[in-house]
């Protein structure tokens, strides 16, 4: 009977304490939920720096949060401050080594401060996982353009132009880098497309104005 | 002791070169190499005839966030009644280029050293002795001696630049140490401070950057009457729209205006261990762009006086490089 007893009030504590962790769980993923819209909030509202403190709670939690370090990531790129987010998506880069978020993520903040090299490097492990990534190529474009590798760009506007054949903003690294390396009239027709997907285009206007 | 540096930073870069992942996408390490020939002719002077230099430099970068750099600058003298000399330049350099959130854009740190175990100097010493009748010129007697030197240059200096490269503030300090290696004359201290700023214009398609050499000497013994130098330069880069066959990526003009007397150029890893004061320098030059070499040609000319103004000339260089990167 004594035994049977023991057995209840263990049940019974058993019971209040899942009771008890569960409210707490709950209130921290609603503490969390509130976090996040926050965040959103003060992100639409252009307060970039508030909108990563929202979430810095969530960054001090272990296990590490691997989407806190992407969004935070994103917010520090966001406010101008490029190392803090460089850091953060290297963070979120240890935690899944796979990310392509956070490999395109961090080519952002790198192209920001001209570390073309080195924003060159996270787009080609992107373009390894996924060998058409659009905007890993538009990005690396912007590094091969910035490195004066003319001729790279060239070849590399021809492939990806072969997979997104109507994009204008490929058309015009194409065009920029036939005008470098004395190919003007080859130039102009790729503006000239450039100027039949978009007409108003002030770039490829001026240049078949010359 | 040159020999020892030169060894401690070329088993290492050579190391580095050899493992550098070149042209690859996983590629870390940068190398490049760079290589330039000057011929000077002089003119107007009585001592001065020409002289020719050879540099190549290696350099090695670590994504965007070092540099390191080693080089060699050898200089042949030709007098007009003394013998010729040689000089050997060690060139050594590292920086390493930071990123701080509290600043909008890059600042560099870097550190050169150029050293000189044989700093060979030809010096000519005239005297003036009145005319042998009225109305005659003076009668100027040279006597030139060549004197034995070493040469240590210590030069660090700080560079900012912000992102969108519109604008540069730099600080630069050296101290030169000419050493008297036969003892014939008490050492000489350099120290030079050189700030600088530039700024883009014209859409980022043009460059202008102001520089001023401020240059404090210890000793007046080795540099009689001068105890410093002062002077500006003025440098203005044109980038070309497009370019043609033979058309450059840029062109180049710069005025030094002012005095300078052994200055330090970091900017072209240039040390004036000449015993004459520069009072004028101007320079017009171009760059081509051909994948990955570049082509520089220059041609400077500079104005020179002798310590005792006796000796005032010209001097008409032309400077062509190569760089190459993998």
């Amino acid at each position: 009977m004594q035994h049977l007893n023991i057995d209840g009030e263990k049940m019974k504590a058993k019971v209040i304490l899942s009771l008890m962790a569960s409210f707490l769980i709950s209130n921290a993923c609603f503490a969390n939920n509130d976090a996040w819209q926050r965040s959103y909030t003060l992100e639409a509202a252009g307060q970039y720096i508030a909108a990563a403190e929202a979430i810095e709670p969530i960054l001090k939690q272990t296990p590490s949060n691997e989407f806190a370090e992407l969004r935070s990531g994103w917010l520090h790129y966001l406010a101008a401050n490029y190392s803090r987010s460089i850091s953060h998506y290297q963070t979120a880069l240890k935690i899944n080594n796979l990310s392509i978020d956070a490999m395109l993520g961090i080519s952002l903040p790198l192209m920001a401060q001209s570390r073309w090299r080195e924003a060159s490097r996270y787009l080609n492990d992107v373009i390894k996982q996924s060998k058409w990534n659009y905007y890993a190529h538009t990005r690396l474009m912007t590094c091969e353009e910035n490195m004066k590798k003319w001729q790279e760009l060239k070849k590399h506007t021809e492939e990806v132009l072969l997979r997104y054949p109507s994009d204008a903003t490929v058309l015009v690294y194409m065009a920029r880098a036939q005008a470098k390396t004395n190919e003007g009239e080859k130039a102009k027709e790729t503006y000239k497309k450039v100027l039949q997907r978009y007409p108003t285009h002030l770039e490829a206007t001026k240049f078949l104005a010359k | 002791m040159s020999k020892r540096l030169s060894k401690l930073f070329i088993v290492p870069l050579l190391a580095l070169l050899m493992s550098a992942q070149i042209n690859a996408d996983e590629a870390i390490w940068y190398p490049s190499a760079f290589i330039s020939y000057t011929k000077s002719e002089f003119s107007g002077s009585d001592s001065h005839k020409n002289k020719s230099e050879l540099a190549a430099f290696v350099k090695l970068d670590y994504l965007e966030e070092y540099s390191f750099s080693i080089g060699n600058i050898k200089q042949n003298n030709n007098f007009r009644s003394s013998p010729k000399t040689s000089n050997s330049l060690m060139f050594l350099s590292a920086a390493k280029h930071t990123y701080p959130d509290s600043l909008p854009g890059k600042l560099s740190y870097r550190f050169d050293l150029y050293d000189q175990k044989e700093n060979k100097l030809t010096i000519a010493t005239r005297i003036q002795t009145p005319g042998p009748g009225p109305g005659s010129p003076p009668v100027v007697t040279i006597t030139t001696q060549v004197l034995n030197d070493s040469l240590r240059v210590y030069n660090p200096s700080l560079y900012f630049i912000n992102h969108e490269k519109t604008y540069s503030l730099g600080l630069g300090y050296s101290y030169s140490d000419y050493d008297s290696t036969d003892n014939t004359r008490p050492p000489l201290k350099v120290k030079q401070l050189t700030p600088s700023i530039g700024f883009a214009f014209n859409d980022s398609m043009d460059w202008m950057q102001v520089r001023y050499f401020k240059i404090d000497l210890s000793n007046e013994q080795r540099s009689p009457g001068v105890v410093g130098t002062g002077a500006t330069e003025i440098k203005w880069t044109h980038w070309l729209s497009e370019n043609g066959k033979y058309k450059p990526d840029y062109i180049q003009v710069a005025v030094v205006g002012g005095e300078r007397l052994y200055a330090v150029d970091a900017d072209v890893n240039k040390v004036y261990n000449f015993i004459d004061k520069q009072t004028l320098s101007y320079s017009i030059g171009a760059n081509w762009k051909s994948n990955n070499s570049e082509y520089f040609i220059y041609l400077v000319n500079e104005e020179y006086e002798s310590a005792d103004k006796l000796d005032v000339y010209d001097s008409m260089s032309l400077y062509a490089a190569f760089k190459y990167r993998w």
